[in-house]
């Protein structure tokens, strides 16, 4: 496959599991919200990704002032959010997204990290339909 | 690996910004209190650990299904006629 150089996003640090893997690109049609986050230099690694605010109301991104300065993010019209789903082979109604660990990019400079909030409040699988996530039963004492 | 040894309400500094404090110690849990400047990330170790393995797990993902998109469409939808927040980065 030939791939658009000025396409590509510079993940310097890779992303967690996959630290070896530093360049990516954006794979998908333009009507398909779903993308795949697609590692330039191992084809087999391959992430889906959405867009985070098309099913999320008050999902907010802090990024630390090490984030900015290492994404290089002037202006937040710089900056584009994905976040990674997990979409289960058979029961695709039960993919999660993580909102705990957004992939931030800075589209102008085509920098990227997997950055981890601070807030608590977003988890890392976070249901997509459906988001009422039953709480298990209450064998388990929380915490 | 340095090992010091605290007393609730005793602290440990890391550098000369950040702070470290045993606030409760409960049979097996410790309660910790972390004071650092907001450019430095602190996280337990098993949310790294999690987020690896929901990586790998995302990238077993098989090709998408056609209707997800649809799906997904709808959602954005229903939050558009809930009142969707614009996107905000600090």
């Amino acid at each position: 496959m030939e791939i658009d150089e000025s396409k590509i996003v510079n993940m310097p640090d890779g992303i967690p599991g996959f630290d070896e893997c530093k360049r990516f690109f954006i794979f998908g049609s333009e009507e398909q919200p779903i993308k795949w986050f697609q590692s330039v230099d191992k084809p087999e690694v391959a992430l889906p990704i959405v867009n985070p605010f098309l099913f999320t109301r008050d999902y907010e991104v802090e990024l630390s002032d090490d984030d900015v300065k290492f994404l290089e993010i002037k202006k937040p019209d710089d900056v584009a959010i994905f976040v990674v789903l997990v979409i289960p082979s058979g029961d695709p109604m039960a993919m999660t997204a993580n909102l705990k660990a957004p992939i931030v990019i800075n589209i102008k400079k085509r920098i990227g990290k997997q950055v981890v909030l601070m807030d608590e409040r977003y988890p890392i699988r976070y249901r997509v339909f459906g988001k009422d996530e039953k709480p298990a039963s209450s064998s388990e004492g929380g915490m | 690996m340095l090992v010091l040894t605290r007393k609730i309400n005793q602290s440990i500094m890391i550098g000369d910004k950040v702070e470290v404090m045993v606030l409760d110690i409960k049979g097996e849990q410790v309660k910790l209190g972390i004071q650092a400047p907001r450019s430095i990330a602190v996280h337990r170790k098993e949310v790294y650990e999690e987020i690896q393995r929901e990586n790998i797990m995302a990238a077993s993902s098989q090709v998408l299904p056609k209707d997800m998109g649809e799906l997904i469409s709808k959602e954005v939808k229903k939050s558009v006629k809930d009142g969707e927040k614009h996107p905000k980065v600090k």
